[in-house]
Parts: C-alpha cells; sequence; structure tokens
C-alpha cells in the first residue's frame, strides 16, 4: 500500500520510488500534538499529487512524540532541539536550515499566534510565499502547484491563492483537514542538529500575568448587542451564570450602558476565542463578527430573520430575547441537575 | 458647490466620536448624577486640544477654527451636554473674548493657559435685575489710582465655581448706558474682594456647575481692562454670536442623538399589530416623526456648518447665529421631546439617555439669550437693512 | 533611536443614518492594532516614521492620522492591486525595499489584521525578521528605555521582559490593542497633518510568491435549519445537540 503513495506515475524521474516531488514539511510543537493529526491529514491529500513524501519536524520534542507522528502519517520525524529564551527560540532558523537540506516544497503549520509568526520568519529567510489562516489545501492540475483557500474580510470572503514556486508555506486551522487514519509507524526519526547562531536575547523578567479579562480565557462566552435591551442583558448574565461562562458585548450595547467597555468584543475590543459563543441580539457586523475567533461554534439568537449573523452562526433560532433566553436557562438548568 | 468637510475635519470628527463614544458615554449618566466630570477626561480633553480648539496654535489651540468648534460641540453634545456646556462656555464665550479683544499680554498670560486647558474661563453678564435686558446691568466699576474696583453680583454663570479667569461686564459711565458706558473686566477669584456665592441646583446640564458671583469691593488690576473702557458691549455681543453658533451646534448633536436613538428602537422594538409581531417602525406614527426630525436635523447641519464657514472666513453672522440658535434649540426639544413619546415608558427611565437628554435640552431654549431675544437680534439685522430700527 | 513603525488603515466607521458621506469620506484610519505600535514607538523615541502599504487613498489618510499623532515622517508605498486579498510575502518584501532609503534601529509592526479570518494576526512582522534575519518578538505590550531596551511581550499568562543590547536589531509585533482607554491626537497636530505635513511616495513593488486565481463572497450558509418553533422546542433540540458536541 505505501509503495502505491510512493511511486511516480506523474513524474519524469529515473527511480521510480523515489520522491522527485520533494516532500511536504509538517511543523508541530510538542504541545500540540493534536493539531498534527489534521497537518498530516492535509499533508497527505496533496502530497501524492506533488509527487511528494509527507515528513514532520518536531519541536522540542521525544522520542515518544515522534512515533506518534509516525503511527499517523509521517514517513520521517525529524526532531529539532531549540535552544529557548522564553518565547523567543531558534525554531525559525533550525526550520529554514532544514527546509533548504532536503529538497521540501510545502511547509504546513497550525495557525495561531504563534504558528502564524514562526511560518512568517520561516517564510522570510526562504524567500517563500506565505499563506496565513487556509481552510483548505488542494493541488492544480494542470501546473502542480498547492492550492490555498483563505477566509477574509472576517469570513466574508474567500480569496483563492496558487503557489508561485518553491517552497510554499501555509497555516492552516487546525480544524480543517480529516486526520489521518493510524497505521503501523514504518517511519524514521533522526535528530536534525541545528548549531545556533547568534546569542538570543536575554530575559531580565518573567511576570505571571493571567490575561486581565476573565474573556480572553473563557470557553463559553454569552454576548448581548442592542438588539437584546436591558432586560435582556439581565437575562443572559444568569445564561452565563448557569453556563460557567462569561458575558460580552457589542459595541451598541456597550453604547447604552449595558455593558463595560472591557466587555466589548470586535474590532475596537477584545477578540475572543471561545469554543462556545452565543449572540443574543447581535446583528452581527463584521466588526463585530472579527472579534470571535475562528473554531468557535456560535449561537444567534436574533428576532430579526434576516441578520447578517445567521450567515456565519451554526445554530440560530429566530425569537425575541425576552422569550428564549429564560427557556434556555431553564432548560440547562434542568439538564445539569439530572446530571 | 462640494460640502464635504475637508479631510483634516473629517479626522477631527472621527477621533471626536470615537473619544466621546468611548470614554464620555459610559460615564455620561456619573457626570450627571455626581455634578462634574472625572478628572481622567478632563485631562485628556486638554492634551488633546479640545479646551482651545478653534484658537491659532500661536495661542497655545489646535486652530481648527469656528468649524472645528463646532464639530466639537456636535460631537459632545451626542452624549453629554454638561461637557458640551462647560465647553461652549469656556471657549465660546469665556475665552473667546481674550482673543478678540485682548492685549498680547492679556492673551499670553489667560489665552494660552485656558486654551491649554490649565484655565477655566467663564463670562458674567447676568444680574439678578438685568437678563434678557442685558443693557440694564448695575454692576459698577470705579476708577481708584491703578484699579478699579468692583461691585456688584452675577448670576447664572457656568463654570463660575471653577473658573480662573472670568470676563465680567461692569458699568464705567452710568450716563452713558450701554452705549459707551459699560466695560469688560478680566476677573480672577483670587483678587481681594471677589467670592463664587449661591451654587445653582439645575434640573438638567447637572454636570456644569452654575454659580452666582459676587464682587464686594473688589480690586481689579487696571491691566486687566479687556478692550477699550466703555466698549464693553460691544466685546459682549460680538462674543455671544460665536456663541450661539456652539449653541446650535449642540442642539444639532442632540438631535441626532434623539434621532438615532429612535431609529435603533424603532427597528428592535416589536409590537403586535393586527395579530402579527412587527417592528415598531412599521407604525405610521413613527415613520413621521423620524422623518421630521431628520428634516429638522438636515436643516440645521447645513445652516450649522454654513455660519460657521462664515465666521471663519471673517464674514459678519450674527443674524445667521441667532437664527442657527433659535432654529438649533426648538429642533432639539421638538426632537427629544416626540423621540421621548416614541419610545414610551422606555424614555422616562432615570439613567437612561433620553430622560437624560430631555432634562439638559430644556436651558437651551433660555440660556446665552433666550429665543425671544434671538427672534429681536433677527427682527434687527433684518430691518436694519432697510433703514429702520426697531 | 531611530524607530519604524509599519501600520495597517482600516476603512473608517461607517455613517450614521444622519450624517451619510459628507462628514466622513470614504477615509480610512489607523487599525487599533497600528495605533498601539504607534504609542509605543511614540513614548520611547521622538524620530518615528511610519510605513504604510495599500491603496493609495485609503492609506494616506492614515498616515496622516500618524503624523497628527506625531510621528515625524510617513511614507507610502504603493501596492499593486491585490482586488482585496493580501500577499503578504509580497507586501514585506517592498517594506524591505523601502526600508534600504530609511535608517531604522527598531521595527515595530502592526500585527492586527481587519482583513483575514476572525482571529487572525498579520505576519508581516514576522516575514520581515526572517528576510532580515533579526530575532521576532511578537505579542509586544510595552516597550520601556532603561539603558537597554525592555521589551515586554505576552506568551499565554506571561509576561516576558527582553533587554535588548544597544545594537541588536529586532522586529516587534504588536498585535494586542492596549486596553488601556482610548488616547487622542493632539488635534493641533491634525491641521499639521494635512497642511504642512507630507506623505512620502514610494513606488516600491514587492516580489509575490502567490498568485491569486480567485477572490468572491463567501458561498452563503444554506442547508441549515432556522429554528423558529416557539421557544420551547427549539431550545430543547438545541441544549440537545450542544450537549452531544460537549460543548455544554
Amino acid at each position: 500500500m505505501d509503495d502505491f503513495w510512493k511511486s511516480d506515475d506523474w513524474s519524469m524521474s529515473d527511480e521510480p520510488n523515489a520522491s522527485s516531488g520533494g516532500s511536504v514539511l509538517v511543523v508541530v510543537s510538542a504541545g500540540q500534538l493534536a493539531a498534527a493529526k489534521s497537518l498530516l491529514g492535509a499533508a497527505q491529500s496533496i502530497a501524492p499529487y506533488l509527487g511528494a513524501n509527507v515528513v514532520a519536524a518536531l519541536l522540542g520534542g521525544d522520542d515518544a512524540a515522534a512515533d506518534e507522528l509516525l503511527k499517523v502519517g509521517a514517513t520521517q520525524v525529524w526532531l529539532v532541539d531549540v535552544a529557548t529564551s522564553g518565547l523567543l527560540d531558534d525554531a525559525a532558523a533550525a526550520l529554514a536550515a532544514l527546509a533548504q537540506q532536503g529538497s521540501v516544497a510545502v511547509i504546513l503549520f497550525a495557525s495561531g499566534e504563534r504558528g502564524d509568526s514562526l511560518a512568517g520568519q520561516v517564510a522570510g529567510r526562504l524567500g517563500a510565499g506565505l499563506v496565513v489562516g487556509a481552510q483548505s489545501l488542494s493541488v492544480d492540475y494542470g501546473s502542480q502547484q498547492v492550492q490555498a483557500v483563505q477566509p477574509i474580510y472576517a469570513g466574508a470572503g474567500l480569496a483563492t491563492w496558487q503557489a508561485n514556486g518553491k517552497p510554499a508555506i501555509f497555516t492552516l486551522r487546525p480544524d480543517i483537514a480529516t486526520p489521518s487514519l493510524n497505521r503501523p509507524a514504518t517511519g524514521k526519526v533522526a535528530r536534525f542538529d541545528y548549531a545556533a547562531t547568534g546569542e538570543l536575547l536575554k530575559v531580565v523578567r518573567r511576570e505571571h500575568s493571567p490575561l486581565q479579562q476573565e474573556m480572553l480565557r473563557a470557553k463559553v462566552i454569552v454576548a448581548g448587542g442592542y438588539g437584546a435591551g436591558a432586560a435582556g442583558f439581565a437575562a443572559l448574565k444568569e445564561l452565563a451564570a448557569t453556563l460557567g461562562g462569561v458575558v460580552g458585548a457589542s459595541k451598541s450595547a456597550v453604547a447604552a450602558g449595558w455593558a463595560t467597555r472591557e466587555q466589548q468584543i470586535g474590532m475596537l475590543g477584545q477578540t475572543v476565542r471561545p469554543d462556545l459563543y452565543i449572540a443574543v441580539g447581535i446583528s452581527g457586523t463584521p466588526e463585530h463578527l472579527m472579534g470571535i475567533a475562528e473554531g468557535a461554534t456560535i449561537v444567534a439568537i436574533n428576532s430579526d430573520p434576516r441578520a447578517p449573523i445567521f450567515q456565519l452562526a451554526d445554530y440560530a433560532i429566530v425569537g425575541d430575547a425576552a422569550t428564549v433566553l429564560p427557556a434556555l436557562t431553564a432548560r440547562l438548568k434542568k439538564l445539569y441537575a439530572s446530571d | 458647490m462640494d460640502f464635504t468637510l475637508s479631510k483634516e475635519h473629517q479626522m477631527l470628527k472621527r477621533s471626536l466620536r470615537e473619544f466621546v463614544e468611548s470614554e464620555l458615554a459610559p460615564v455620561a449618566r456619573d457626570t450627571d448624577l455626581h455634578e462634574r466630570q472625572t478628572e481622567a477626561n478632563l485631562g485628556k480633553m486638554a492634551r488633546a486640544g479640545m479646551f482651545g480648539l478653534p484658537f491659532p496654535q500661536k495661542y497655545g489651540g489646535a486652530g481648527m477654527g469656528e468649524l472645528g468648534y463646532c464639530l466639537m460641540m456636535e460631537e459632545t453634545a451626542r452624549v453629554d451636554s454638561s461637557t458640551t456646556t462647560i465647553l461652549g462656555a469656556h471657549i465660546g464665550i469665556g475665552a473667546m473674548t481674550i482673543y478678540l479683544d485682548g492685549t498680547e499680554e492679556q492673551k499670553q498670560k489667560y489665552l494660552v493657559p485656558a486654551a491649554r486647558g490649565e484655565l477655566l474661563a467663564a463670562f458674567a453678564l447676568t444680574e439678578p435685575g438685568a437678563g434678557s435686558d442685558a443693557a440694564g446691568i448695575r454692576t459698577n466699576a470705579v476708577r481708584k489710582g491703578d484699579e478699579y474696583i468692583l461691585n456688584g453680583s452675577k448670576i447664572w454663570i457656568t463654570n463660575g465655581p471653577t473658573a480662573g479667569v472670568i470676563t465680567v461686564f461692569a458699568v464705567t459711565d452710568r450716563t452713558l448706558g450701554a452705549r459707551g458706558g459699560v466695560t469688560a473686566f478680566l476677573v480672577e477669584p483670587s483678587f481681594e474682594g471677589f467670592s463664587v456665592g449661591k451654587l445653582y441646583d439645575k434640573m438638567g446640564i447637572r454636570g456644569s456647575g452654575t454659580a452666582e458671583i459676587v464682587m464686594q469691593d473688589c480690586r481689579v488690576p487696571k491691566a486687566n481692562v479687556l478692550g477699550k473702557v466703555g466698549l464693553g458691549f460691544i466685546t459682549a455681543m460680538k462674543t455671544l454670536d460665536g456663541g450661539r453658533l456652539g449653541l446650535g451646534a449642540g442642539s444639532l448633536g442632540g438631535a441626532e442623538a434623539a434621532l438615532e436613538a429612535c431609529v435603533a428602537y424603532a427597528k428592535r422594538k416589536f409590537v403586535c399589530d393586527r395579530g402579527q409581531l412587527t417592528p415598531l417602525a412599521y407604525q405610521q406614527y413613527v415613520q413621521w416623526v423620524v422623518a421630521d426630525i431628520s428634516a429638522d436635523v438636515y436643516a440645521l447641519r447645513q445652516m450649522v456648518y454654513h455660519c460657521a464657514h462664515m465666521a471663519d472666513s471673517g464674514q459678519k453672522f450674527s443674524q445667521e447665529s441667532a437664527i442657527v440658535k433659535m432654529f438649533g434649540s426648538e429642533v432639539g426639544a421638538r426632537a427629544i421631546e416626540r423621540v421621548q413619546q416614541v419610545m414610551g415608558q422606555d424614555g422616562v427611565m432615570v439613567g437612561g439617555n433620553i430622560e437624560r437628554g430631555m432634562r439638559d435640552e430644556r436651558i437651551s431654549r433660555i440660556f446665552e439669550g433666550t429665543n425671544e431675544i434671538q427672534r429681536t437680534v433677527i427682527a434687527g439685522e433684518i430691518f436694519k437693512k432697510v433703514g429702520l430700527k426697531v | 533611536m531611530k524607530i519604524v513603525v509599519v501600520v495597517n488603515a482600516v476603512p473608517a466607521e461607517r455613517v450614521s443614518v444622519t450624517a451619510g458621506k459628507l462628514d466622513f469620506g470614504e477615509a480610512a484610519m489607523l487599525g487599533p492594532a497600528s495605533r498601539a505600535a504607534l504609542y509605543l514607538a511614540l513614548a520611547v523615541s521622538d524620530e518615528v516614521t511610519v510605513l504604510a502599504t495599500g491603496e493609495l487613498a485609503a492609506a494616506e489618510d492614515a498616515l496622516r492620522e500618524a503624523l497628527a499623532y506625531g510621528a515625524q515622517r510617513a511614507i507610502l508605498i504603493a501596492a499593486s492591486d491585490q482586488r482585496g486579498a493580501t500577499d503578504y510575502a509580497a507586501r514585506a518584501d517592498a517594506v524591505k525595499g523601502a526600508l534600504e532609503q530609511v535608517e531604522s534601529d527598531l521595527i515595530i509592526c502592526a500585527a492586527g489584521s481587519y482583513a483575514l479570518a476572525r482571529g487572525s494576526f498579520a505576519p508581516t512582522g514576522a516575514l520581515l525578521a526572517g528576510m532580515l534575519g533579526r530575532a521576532y518578538i511578537g505579542g509586544v505590550e510595552s516597550l520601556v528605555q532603561a539603558g537597554d531596551l525592555e521589551v515586554t511581550a505576552r506568551e499565554g499568562d506571561e509576561l516576558l521582559t527582553y533587554a535588548v543590547p544597544a545594537g541588536t536589531q529586532v522586529v516587534l509585533g504588536v498585535s494586542n490593542p492596549a486596553p488601556a482607554a482610548h488616547e487622542l491626537p493632539w488635534f493641533g497636530g491634525i491641521l499639521n497633518a494635512y497642511h504642512g505635513g507630507e506623505v512620502e511616495r514610494q513606488a516600491v513593488a514587492g516580489e509575490g510568491k502567490l498568485t491569486l486565481s480567485q477572490i468572491g463572497p463567501a458561498p452563503r450558509r444554506d442547508g441549515r435549519e432556522l429554528l423558529t418553533d416557539p421557544a420551547a422546542e427549539s431550545v430543547a433540540v438545541l441544549v440537545e445537540s450542544l450537549r452531544t458536541r460537549s460543548l455544554i
């Protein structure tokens, strides 16, 4: 089975078993193995069309973690030891060196503040093209170049980019690809030794300072907009308390005095990353929506069936907050009581 | 004709809008309740140059002219009329007297710190016996050596309690009356014989301090005579022209805010109409209110900005500014009253913007020249053009 | 210390029902992260150059705003028309080209982005750091000049302060708009920015490694059900589904 994937029916190589398309390199940090599965899945969906094999670079991990990666589809894992000073490390330089050593066609990272900035530094060093936050990858049949679809303008639009050369770097939303199937680990694990050049900056102070607003750490957020009204805000505070979540607000609700500036979510407020976002009486302008990171499940409750938020929401209830919220709270209390 | 604001005024308006919505709006209710602004906000406004917005940069101002001043009044009045009043009295009539008629020394001593927000200015003309009949003031000033001794009291002085310099109008020659007998003086609260009297408890604009000031043998150095002795009334009238314009701009802001509140309310409030839940906006009365107010606002906006343009280009604008103040305050009154009716019970809740707006708005038809006086001024200007003195 | 701040322009607030375009025009303004980056620079230096790329009209207003806040020099790099989506590597390359003419001890990039997916960050600063071979510190929240330059950046729940010795060139990324309250520019600066302030234009094209093959609105999400039943039933369905997905 493996031989089939490695064969080069599409290439002009003399050696039918060699991967003349180079490799697709997936970069994973030790603490991010869950994301690795979907990145490797995405890698596997494009590697055959490029005639490439899938390799992984594990930053700061051990052999056990490397084995996990082999099981989910990497044919080779490079263990990259990086010298670190706080959040600065040699990873970018090391990865650039690794990419230049083998012929790497594509490098994949998990999208996020860390992944995007690491991908950016590597792309800068290699002079490569970069697409941030891509939601799907494919290979264009004619040119054999990788294509990525990228959401833009807070999800209102989609842009499709095509790489113009090698390597091309993409950061992917971690939940996009189907994770690859488990298989026996048959690949190799090797260390990539990299000699650090230059000194890392010194950390002179390290302060434990959890994000001031619990909203930025919250997994559940119940946010109210202008449509909620003062009465609606009282009800949604209760809902948030029942769910163990935090209350947020749109700009109009803050302007009306029902919430504080610290609770404002959106372009001029906070960017939040919850798992569950319940939007009550929020119409859904891009300026608000851009404050909700991708990956959240959005429940929208609004009395206007044509509100733009319904385009984005995963669950939509059309109704008045005054009736829906108490019903929802009561139902949840019943559910929790019976747990 | 291009009526778009220039780029710098657009940026000014945007910055003001952001500031007002993020800093003044959240504390507007507290400002009203506790009758004062927060130090933090006053500091920000001073650093931004709001206290001297129209004055040239060489006098410590921001140089944005009468138009910039009107934009500021409009934007602040959208959320907090008390702040608008403080700024209006300070810039529009207080510091403006010094800008129009002060000597270089007086400008350096008073106008520059006032523009920077280090000193608050006020304008004192009204007396217990002379309100609309301003020519009947009785506070007198007697020359004694190098000083003038002032005796009398002035009432309803905005910024009175905390002002650092007050332009006081006093009679220097009773026989000449208003034409040649009144002089303007720059009085500091530290002068001997000056005291702040009663603090007024007002229905609205409670965040702005208003007080009586009392002068009992108050000693004012002769260097503090503003303009020429005897020509104080002209200073007063000149200054009030610009002040009125600013107030009209304030009414514009209030009316716009009321209209936007009405539109938002009508959109989200659902009422049962013939068995179906529909937005309140479907009701004809509400649509007419919105249409009427928007017509008023459209007219007032053009009026305010056109008049500001006249002021900035050096033209005489007494008649126009009186119209702006009169029409503007009445537009504001109609707007807030009708919006409150549309919003029903929601409009009379204490702590809400509409209830506070209603209380704040009432004074605009009364102060800085009642609307009756404005009408007198307008008619007087018109008849003067055809040779009749009315 | 000469600082270059790379900023983003965002469209100015949409207009109200009363004003129309007369008062707000089609202008753009500095984005929240850009403004935060500019404040950091202005607090430690009085030789601040601001650089922006983008469509001429929009980015120029943002640069004038930067001049109004107190920057000394503003440079606009003409961008090739990307029809709404940005090739960040090309943009960083253009910035790098422009920087060859500008002396800088420190580069601060605004990493917030209005134009990407929700919650994403623009990688301009990271790309630039890679291209110039400099260290990149992202998530910067404050900057203090105390002998060495002290840069405080956030990593999760920790604030790390780095000492950057004089002479070491780094690139900083600012993504978090300061949670502190809004600071206004001095309004006199607005006047000066438009009368006398100069926005320099440079036509530096960045070399892009990507081609935009398609751009359009995201497809409508059809096929989901709008729950419009009386509250009790909709709520029951919702709770059931969220429970199955372990979200509640």
